[in-house]
């Protein structure tokens, strides 16, 4: 009887071991969320999608975003943006493809995402009511650790009752009048790549909508560019060369490149000419 | 003359009595007219209803109603109902204008219907499209890794994982197929299985899946494991080789590269010792590309191919010294 009982109690003990040891394997969290419209006449449907690190911290994520349910046919655009997100850098911009009815995307942080943050922000525009579900369907994360470890990603799909929408109000009832702002801008030259020609490489950011497009202004040119990387016509680097950046609401915002002598030399020249000026000026004066 | 008097007697009663008549139709008159003034309404119903399921629970999120009513919404209301019958049950929850909820105390595997309405000062507004949803026990799934990519077949290592509370029965398929976005059961699968398991809550479940293929070559491996109305996935591409082993079909970088590589220095692709945005649009311009590379100090971890793992690399040295990857 005695016996017995020690062997219910070793047992019971092993079991609530057991129990206490078994420990879910890391995963970093993806969810998705319905938000509401912050202006009126906006009839998109808001989704947002945060991603939950889990105590870890993620320099890097890579992931394809499903499209399923009996309203995706009626889905006439879906419009991403990454204002606010807590990866600023894009590889590959987060792009909704209609043929495949998913959402690919590759992003990146260079301080690396330590608290739940959001990942972006989805606008989905239907012809007609439906229901939808978005579901994770492949990816994972990186951990900063300079060594490319993959963390994998546990998400729960979102069904929605997709209501009715008209893209063509958005664009001007967008709440977003902060302008982007540049976070780097560089001149360089490499052998190895644009057969050795300088270019320039910039990155700006916007809280709100998200960076949609570049221009570079260079002399009488106007070029668009969509991925941050400019090779420049004049390899004398003296033309005048204007970086605007634009978001998804229209607002922008410009940086200068310097030129081959630099903005100083540029600062120095043109304080040499007023000075000039100046000294004409009273000269003539002083000759009255 | 008595006819007479009778006869205005009535008349001067009827006309008091229009009288009085049409003053009441006026002051109504003004009175709905006051109330079409002040325009408020109960709010329409919310929009784009949304359900993510959980262990016997749902998560509901919703956007607002076009129309509060023109007053402030102040609450919603959630109800909920077994979907093959039953009546409309409101959830219990604190008043608040939040456009999420959670609703808990349901039974796993059984199939709910949703919906919401808003209140504002003047009442309940008409309730949201419905939406329905099959609770159920999460699982986290992931894709561990191949132990055998020799054609004909291939092995897959898959973790799963009862993120529940309650043990639960998965049923779990994996399939091959040539894309990313394929999905098992898309009608283009390679190879298709399924099988179940119950699994213990917070039990890690691993298994080793086998796949028949048609030839060497690239592929994506997916896995799929279902729980209520929902699934979790993992996908992960391979390149099967033939069995000799051969040529290879893995893609390893030439032996140009690879002697020029190793002069890399971690992230730093234009080598002026330091890793910053120029390095990452030199790595921009190989993106996705297999070896051999214009640059190949872009492929940092040297797989000959650049992908998310460079970008992870590179992002840690962003704006240090670079440092050469201990990896190689």
């Amino acid at each position: 009887m005695m016996s017995f009982k020690y062997t219910l109690s070793v047992g019971l003990v092993c079991t609530l071991f057991i129990l206490c040891t078994v420990t879910q394997v890391h995963a970093a969290q993806v969810t998705f969320k319905v938000v509401s419209n912050i202006v009126q006449n906006d009839t998109a449907t808001i989704v947002e999608a945060y991603l939950d690190p889990e105590g870890s911290s993620l320099n890097a994520i890579e992931g394809v975003i499903a499209l399923s349910g009996t309203g995706v046919e009626y889905i006439s655009s879906v419009n991403i943006e990454t204002g606010g997100s807590a990866f600023s850098l894009w590889p590959q911009d987060p792009v909704y493809s209609k043929d495949d009815k998913v959402i690919r995307f590759t992003g990146g942080s260079t301080e690396g995402v330590v608290e739940e943050g959001l990942l972006f922000r989805m606008r989905l525009f239907s012809q007609e009511q439906g229901d939808i579900t978005l579901s994770w369907i492949g990816g994972s994360a990186y951990v900063s650790d300079g060594q490319g470890t993959p963390e994998g990603i546990s998400s729960r799909s979102l069904s929605i009752a997709l209501a009715q929408s008209e893209p063509n109000q958005i664009s001007k009832s967008s709440p977003d009048s902060k302008p982007p702002y540049f976070e780097a801008l560089e001149v360089s030259r490499d052998t190895d790549v644009y057969e050795g020609k300088y270019f320039i490489s910039f990155h700006a950011n916007d809280d709100i909508s998200g960076v949609a497009r570049y221009e570079v202004v260079e002399g009488q040119i106007t070029t668009e560019v969509s991925n941050g990387i400019y090779v420049l016509q004049d390899q004398g680097r003296t033309s005048k060369v204007v970086v605007i950046a634009y978001d998804h609401a229209g607002n922008s915002a410009s940086v200068k490149v310097p030129t081959k002598y630099g903005l100083f030399f540029e600062a120095f020249i043109a304080g040499a000419l007023l000075l000039l000026i100046l000294t004409l000026l009273l000269w003539r004066k002083m000759r009255r | 003359m008595t006819s007479k008097y009778t006869v205005h007697v009535v008349l001067v009663v009827l006309l008091s009595l229009l009288f009085t008549l049409s003053n009441y139709a006026f002051m109504y008159a003004a009175d709905i007219n006051a109330t079409i003034t002040a325009g408020v309404f109960v709010p329409q119903k919310p929009l784009n209803l949304a359900v993510a399921i959980g262990d016997r629970s749902v998560d509901l999120s919703w956007s607002q109603p076009f129309s509060n009513g023109g007053s402030l919404i102040t609450d919603y209301i959630v109800e909920y109902k077994l979907t093959s019958g039953g009546v409309w049950v409101e959830f219990p929850g604190v008043v608040s204008a939040n456009t999420f909820a959670s609703v808990t105390s349901l039974s796993n595997d059984t199939q709910y219907s949703f919906r919401v309405s808003a209140v504002n000062d003047i009442g309940q507004g008409p309730a949201s499209d419905e939406v329905s949803a099959t609770p159920g026990s999460p699982a986290q799934v992931l894709v561990t890794g191949f132990s055998d990519l020799t054609f004909p077949s291939i092995i897959a290592g898959v973790l799963i994982t009862n993120e529940g509370a309650v043990q639960y029965e998965y049923q779990y398929t994996w399939c091959v197929t040539s894309s990313d976005s394929n999905l098992c059961g898309g009608g283009d699968d390679i190879f298709n299985a399924s099988a179940a398991k119950l699994i213990l809550p917070g039990e890690n479940w691993g298994t080793n899946l086998s796949s028949t293929i048609v030839g060497a070559g690239n592929y994506w491996f997916h896995v799929q494991v279902q729980f209520g109305s929902d699934s979790s996935y993992a996908s992960q591409s391979f390149t099967a080789v033939a069995q000799s082993g051969g040529s290879g079909g893995g893609g390893g970088s030439s032996s140009g590269s690879r002697s020029r590589a190793s002069s890399c220095v971690g992230g730093d692709i234009n080598k002026d010792k330091a890793v910053n945005l120029v390095d990452f649009s030199i790595f921009l311009l190989s993106w996705g590309k297999e070896a051999p590379f214009t640059n190949p100090c872009v492929d940092i971890n040297r797989d000959g191919k650049v992908t998310v793992v460079d970008f992870s690399i590179l992002l840690t040295q962003w704006g240090k010294k670079p440092a050469i990857f201990k990896g190689i």
